[in-house]
């Protein structure tokens, strides 16, 4: 049985991606009606989130059938990330997700999505201050299981309750694109 | 959007890490019950993700489940099954989004509900243009005619 926090999912749980302008209320009912064990929601961005933007806020609509479903969060200040964590867990989700993948350039050469991977330090800070926050369990997405895996071994804070990550590994991590320089610690 | 295959294989060292006790999930190119069983005997993962694979054809998880549980495939979604799920979509993005957006939102999807069917172009042309919610349920009792005897495979 696999388990997040308390949540049981079945002994193999089939999960729904986040995918920005598709994994929306209308598609999330059609895949949680052909067997979907948990989804997740859109992108949220957390600057959005915190101003209150409507393109934001209506992303945050999720409906009591559609449980389990985890709501998703980008940025790259851990600051509004922490504030954006509590408004999305003031609606209801079973878990809040941080996207640490996202290679869309206009995200990851701001530092967020993909882009936070250039930043292990930072990442973990941000994913320990999102945990702190909320009681819900927390999962990650990040692009490049490399790079967790070199986070897993060395810098992972202690205490740090989140549940789950999925290295997705679909993505490169797109990082060259942004700057030359790859950080040590990168794989 | 993504290029190359996703490299799983990390998702076995993260796993062989002993400090690590918490679920990890792979995620990258799942496109076919067979697939998924292979990724799941290859990799030690806790579960799947699975993106691209289920626009327009959400019935993946539970084709992936039922080869899980038995090795044999669903048999392809019917036709009368197709047109129930573009229905509830776009009922469903109707109520969310209001008539006017909800419809132009849904669009894009049907050419996923009925792909492979030869001569659909013609029918998703109306589609795509139908400007209200009745124009494009009565183009969707035509496919539900016209195709009545088509079988998928
Ligand atoms: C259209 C589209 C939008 C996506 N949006 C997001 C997103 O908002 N957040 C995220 O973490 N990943 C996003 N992704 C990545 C998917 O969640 C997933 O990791 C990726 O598509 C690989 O899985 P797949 O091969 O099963 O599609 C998106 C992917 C696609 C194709
Ligand atoms: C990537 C990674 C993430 C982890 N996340 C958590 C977590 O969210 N909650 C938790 O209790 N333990 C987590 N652990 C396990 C702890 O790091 C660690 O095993 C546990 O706190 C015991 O401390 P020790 O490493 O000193 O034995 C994680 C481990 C890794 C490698």
């Amino acid at each position: 049985m696999v388990k997040i926090g308390n949540l049981a999912l079945g002994d193999f749980p089939l999960l729904l991606a986040p995918m920005e302008d598709v994994s929306d209320p209308p598609f999330r009912a059609v895949c949680k009606q052909e067997g979907a064990d948990l989804m997740y929601t859109e992108f949220i961005s957390s600057e959005g989130l915190i101003r209150d933007a409507a393109k934001s806020v209506q992303k945050l609509d999720i409906y009591d059938y559609e449980r389990p479903i985890g709501i998703q969060i980008f940025g790259s200040e851990i600051e509004s990330m922490r504030q954006a964590a509590e408004i999305a867990e003031a609606a209801g989700p079973d878990i809040l997700d941080i996207n640490y993948g996202c290679p869309v350039h206009k995200v990851a050469c701001k530092g967020a999505g993909a882009g936070i991977l250039l930043d292990i330090d930072k990442m973990v800070s941000m994913t320990a201050e999102i945990v702190k926050q909320v009681k819900i369990p927390v999962t990650v997405k990040p692009a490049s299981a490399g790079t967790i895996t070199a986070s897993a071994s060395w810098r992972w804070p202690k205490g740090c309750r989140m549940s789950a990550y999925r290295p997705s590994a679909s993505m490169p991590a797109p990082a060259s694109r942004c700057t030359r320089e790859r950080p040590t610690g990168l794989t | 959007m993504y290029k190359g295959e996703a490299d799983w294989s990390y998702l076995n060292q993260v796993k062989a890490n002993p400090r690590l006790h918490i679920p990890v999930f792979g995620n990258g190119d799942i496109d076919s019950p067979e697939k998924a069983l292979e990724y799941r005997q290859k990799y030690d993962v806790d579960g799947m993700m699975i993106g691209r694979a289920s626009i327009g054809y959400p019935w993946i998880f539970n084709e992936i489940k039922h080869f899980f549980a038995t090795g044999e495939k669903l048999a392809p979604p019917t036709l009368e099954a197709r047109l129930a799920i573009a229905r509830k979509h776009l009922d469903f993005s109707i109520e969310w989004k209001g008539d006017k957006l909800g419809i132009l939102e849904m669009r894009r999807h049907y050419t996923n509900y009925f792909r492979g069917m030869p001569g659909f172009k013609a029918y998703r042309s109306r589609m795509v243009t139908a400007e209200s919610y009745e124009e494009v349920v009565e183009i969707l009792e035509e496919v539900r005619h016209a195709y009545a005897d088509y079988s998928f495979v």
